[in-house]
């Protein structure tokens, strides 16, 4: 138990944020790097939000105005009434939050089988596994339409929720990438004491696993938001669509409105970013498991 | 029961859900792809059996091997420097610094922000007249191409735009970070190892679980590479941002011609096997799993 | 929408799309309940009494044809539609469905020939002849060209009423420049003249004003077709004519622009235009000739700098007949070869075809639908400014031709956009390119008849 106890107990435990750099050079090199690099990474978002607040005809001016004067607020009350935001948003949440439900469950358990239990044949399952990804979604889709209707699904938001509920392997790969690293004498020595498999993944493995598994929920949830051509495919009454169909409305050839096409944008990332913070406490919070004693 | 048996069901207990879906909803449609790869299929009429043809038409499809061409290009840059940077970005933001949590969105946000928002921003930054990116370069004396305009420079532009997706790898390895234990870091210290020997000795080998992972899904990703060129370049100028799966899905659901487009998909899907076994036989020497049994 | 609507009385032209409409329509369905499986019944297979289902998918134009498919419902109480806007990818959702066996009733696309070529779609001329409400004579004989296919019909023009092919001019560029737009041109050696007057390059080789951008519209076969007095397609005896002098030629006109500032400048000017509904370049001012269809005129009043104004003109001939060349093109009504409801269909379809419902569509988002009693009806000096040119373009043209009845149109369309491209780099020779594309359709086209 000694070394469980070592690797587990107290704040100094596991490193979070670490001084690996030295000096104060170092650190102002860092500092100024980082600020570049943020600067030029927030460019879409800025490009987005002074796009939503410009009159129409600001918007292609070239060079770019980055500020306009004055600010167009109103383009969000009008965007959020041009489609219907509130029920698209109420119905992206209908699909988002079982589908995270849905990953969480079946991708922590398969990267558990995958990582944790050395059994015969579990080597070729976790490839076969990893090849689901890497056949084109293109040339699947039209099997897998037929599939959902001989289920009777298609129409609903089942196509777009119940995979999720039977493994992706994007998140079981992640997720067992960080399993592995997880030291094995955690699991032997919970195993002496009688705990079952089941016991060891939900009190020790899953505990120790709240980075990623926030980070998981972060990507559901974001891919859930953006997906544009599954539901596009799967859905077919116009009251059931997601923001993400929403949003192309705003670009109709006929009447193309950009400023208020960036306005709902920038509205409906909202939303991620709300998950995003939230996730990110995870990450603050690190991993301060007072180990298993006993 | 013997325990290796006791072992593989309890195994296969875990790996249920996946084997339902996997079940479910892969083996009909790759077997049924795969069939459609030997047929001339419309999406309208019924497949009609051909053999060999849609491979062997692929070997002269001069588009075809132009676009398996531009793919290979961008996977061999956007991949490394893609993994690169993410983990350059990690490292600076798992430092105690200020704004933490604000800085880490910055670096997410692109993701978020749907490129076809974003379009417009990204022909000014690459135009060659006043874009932002040429004026960078003239205040160092270089006169920048036409990037999106010309047929050399348009894929490099792509990789670097592609550069600017990288805030999900970031927080794997921000996630990878979290978990490199303090005390290697003391002992290393106590060692006397200086802070690039740090990051060398005990950083990256402790992130390499992460790393594995983010060169594997970058590959795959990048073997499909679709909706960038879509949006940005429609696969010019003259076919030098044609990527395989945008052709793939042009002949697919818009020249009505899935069996053609399933052949490709089998002939990437075996390629990409490759890379991934290839990849995985080399892994057992640089990645390092702290918990492996 | 009141700052739209201010900003679009400020401009005294613009009419106001029927914004509020949207909300009405949000709100009849919000919040919107999950869907459940077997919500459907009617749609899966076990059709109650009498009610009907019908699905419509379209591709632009949302709120309108949401209310005229709700007047189409009042008229007809036991037809409900379900009308849904699958924007620019609605060719793959309907092809995705129909090959999984769950295809809507209806869908809108530029041209039957594909999905009729491929049987797919149910025929229409015995309706027509039947129908009391139909009358072909109403419908711009150019547009009915788009629903044609091996001697039958297979839809009807329901979702544009105007034509596709105009040269556009900013004129502020052209005023500036001191040309005469008394004297637009007439042939492509008057088009380079302009071009040459328009176009601001600066000491660096920036090309700072671009004189004529050559592809718009114009990367469409059918446009090249019409504007060179070539027929790409002939659906008549079903062969391919890019294998010919006149298609070389247009090759070389467009590369003439091309050489113009180079093709790269040419190409970076596309870039990030695909899948864009305006050239952006153009709405900043800096483009001084480019072609567009009927969309363009509204689209510059929405989104061009305020001070910029446009105007709208045919493209020279390329045949040096002194004709005025024209491409009408439209988007069709089609109905899908497995919708149970196919005689319900039909009455929609018909439906499309009454002035009733081109106003109401027209009333609510401002989109000019398919017949010419109903264009009639509208004052189009109250609309876009220069918007006129593209109905009065439909009887002045002296050579207005439809879209091509080509199975193939899709691949077709592509593969030019990518030879002219191509031609414009000097990396391939027309006439070497045309022989691949010709060849290239033609088994196509044999797999489609063989079929």
């Amino acid at each position: 138990m000694a070394i469980i106890e070592k690797l587990t107990t107290g704040p100094a435990a596991q490193g979070r944020t670490v001084q690996t750099g030295g000096s104060a050079l170092g650190k102002a090199v860092a500092y100024l790097a980082g600020l570049i690099a943020a600067a030029a990474f927030a460019l879409p978002f800025f490009w987005m939000v002074s796009t939503s607040l410009k009159v129409p005809g600001d918007v292609f001016i070239s060079p770019p105005t980055w500020i306009p004067w004055p600010l167009q607020w109103q383009t969000y009350p009008e965007a959020w009434t041009f489609i219907p935001f509130f029920s698209y948003t109420i119905n992206t949440l209908q699909i988002a939050i079982p589908s995270i439900i849905g990953i969480l469950f079946s991708c922590t358990l398969t990267a558990y089988g995958f990582a944790r239990i050395r059994a015969w044949g579990r080597d070729v399952l976790f490839f076969i596994c990893l090849s689901t990804m890497m056949i084109p979604w293109a040339v699947t889709m039209v099997p897998v339409f037929v599939i959902f209707k001989n289920l009777g699904w298609t129409g609903t938001y089942l196509p777009l929720i119940v995979p999720n509920f039977l493994g992706s392997a994007f998140y079981i790969f992640l997720l067992r990438q960080f399993f592995l690293t997880i030291p094995m004498e955690l699991s032997d020595a919970a195993r002496v004491d009688g705990c079952s498999e089941l016991g060891i993944f939900a009190r020790i493995i899953l505990p120790l696993s709240k980075p990623v598994l926030a980070t998981v929920t972060l990507f559901e949830f974001n891919r859930v938001w953006s997906d544009y051509l599954a539901p596009l495919i799967f859905l077919t009454r116009q009251e059931h669509f997601t923001i993400a169909l929403g949003l192309t409305y705003f670009l109709d050839r006929d009447r193309p409105l950009w400023n208020l096409a960036m306005a709902g944008n920038t509205m409906a990332i909202l939303p991620v970013i709300i998950v995003f913070v939230l996730a990110q406490r995870a990450f603050i919070e690190g991993i301060t498991l007072t180990g298993i004693k006993g | 029961m013997t325990p290796g048996a006791k072992r593989f069901l309890t195994m296969l207990a875990f790996i249920s859900p996946w084997i339902l879906g996997f079940l479910g909803f892969f083996v009909y449609p790759l077997l049924l792809s795969l069939y459609y790869s030997f047929t001339e299929y419309n999406l309208l009429q019924p497949p009609k059996f051909v053999g060999l043809t849609n491979y062997v038409n692929l070997t002269e499809d001069s588009h075809y091997l132009n676009a398996v061409g531009n793919t290979l290009y961008f996977v061999v840059f956007s991949v490394p420097l893609g993994v690169l940077t993410a983990f350059i970005i990690a490292f600076l933001l798992n430092q105690q610094l200020r704004l933490r949590v604000l800085l880490r969105m910055i670096f997410y946000i692109p993701i978020v922000v749907p490129i076809s928002a974003t379009a417009i921003l990204w022909m000014w930054i690459f135009n060659s007249n006043w874009g932002l990116l040429n004026n960078l370069l003239a205040l160092i004396g270089i006169q920048g191409p036409s990037w999106l305009g010309s047929p050399t420079w348009s894929k490099p532009s792509l990789v670097i735009m592609q550069l600017w997706l990288v805030g999900g790898s970031v927080l794997i390895f921000l996630a990878a970070l979290q978990d490199v234990p303090r005390a290697l870091y003391d002992a290393a210290m106590v060692d006397g190892a200086n802070a690039v020997r740090r990051v060398w000795h005990v950083t990256i080998p402790m992130v390499t679980p992460a790393i594995l992972f983010s060169l594997l899904t970058g590959l795959i990703a990048a073997f499909q590479t679709f909706a960038n060129a879509w949006i940005m370049t429609g696969g010019g100028p003259i076919r030098s941002t044609e990527f395989y799966v945008l052709y793939l899905y042009e002949n697919g659901f818009r020249f009505f011609r899935m069996g053609y487009a399933s052949s490709m998909a089998w002939i990437l899907f075996g390629a990409v096997v490759v890379v991934t076994v290839i990849l995985f036989r080399t892994s057992a020497r640089w990645v390092y799993y702290g918990g492996e049994g | 929408m009141r700052t739209q609507e201010q900003r679009l009385s400020r401009r005294t032209f613009l009419k106001v799309t029927g914004m509020g409409v949207t909300i009405a329509a949000a709100a009849a369905c919000a919040p919107a309940a999950a869907p459940q499986a077997g919500d459907d019944e009617t749609v899966s297979g076990q059709p109650a009494a009498e009610q009907i289902d019908l699905d419509y998918w379209y591709i632009w134009g949302g709120e309108g044809q949401v209310a005229g498919c709700d007047l189409f419902t009042e008229h007809n109480p036991h037809i409900t539609m379900h009308p849904l806007t699958a924007g620019g990818v609605i060719l793959d959702k309907t092809l995705a469905a129909f090959a999984a066996g769950d295809p809507p009733d209806l869908v809108d696309l530029i041209l039957c020939a594909p999905l009729a070529g491929r049987g797919a779609l149910i025929a229409v001329d015995d309706y027509i002849e039947s129908s009391s409400v139909v009358d072909l004579e109403n419908y711009q004989s150019a547009h009915l060209e788009a629903v044609n296919w091996a001697g039958e019909r297979w839809g009807l023009p329901a979702n544009e009423g105007l034509g596709w092919l105009g040269l556009a001019r900013n004129r502020n560029l052209v005023q500036e420049a001191g040309l005469d737009e008394d004297a637009l041109p007439t042939d492509f050696d008057e088009l380079h003249a302009w071009a040459g007057a328009l176009e601001e390059i600066d000491d660096d080789g920036n090309v700072q004003v671009l004189g004529m951008d050559i592809r718009g519209i114009l990367t469409y076969p059918d446009c090249w077709s019409v504007v060179m007095g070539k027929r790409y397609f002939d659906g008549e005896t079903f062969e391919y004519n890019f294998d010919s002098d006149e298609f070389a030629e247009a090759l070389q006109i467009s590369k003439s622009f091309y050489d113009r500032v180079g093709a790269e400048k040419i190409a970076e000017f596309k870039a990030a235009q695909e899948g864009q509904p305006i050239p952006s370049p153009s709405a900043a001012g800096k483009v001084g000739l480019f072609t567009g269809g009927s969309w363009t005129p509204g689209s510059l009043a929405l989104n061009a700098r305020e001070d910029l104004e446009f105007g709208f003109s045919f493209v020279p001939d390329g045949a040096g007949e002194g004709k005025s060349p024209f491409f009408a093109g439209t988007h069709t009504a089609m109905i899908l070869n497995g919708s149970e409801n196919v005689d319900a269909a039909w009455q929609f379809l018909e439906f499309t075809s009454t002035d009733e419902y081109n106003r109401r569509v027209y009333d609510v988002s401002g989109f000019i639908m398919g017949t010419k009693s109903f264009i009639e009806s509208l004052d189009m000096s109250s609309l876009y400014p220069g918007l006129d040119f593209y109905t009065s373009g439909l009887s002045e043209g002296t050579r207005v031709w439809g879209i091509a009845s080509d199975p193939n149109w899709y691949l077709a369309w592509d593969e030019f956009l990518a030879l002219e491209e191509e031609v414009g780099f000097g990396t391939t020779d027309p006439g070497e390119g045309l022989q691949i594309l010709q060849e290239k359709l033609t088994t196509e086209l044999a797999k489609v008849l063989d079929a």
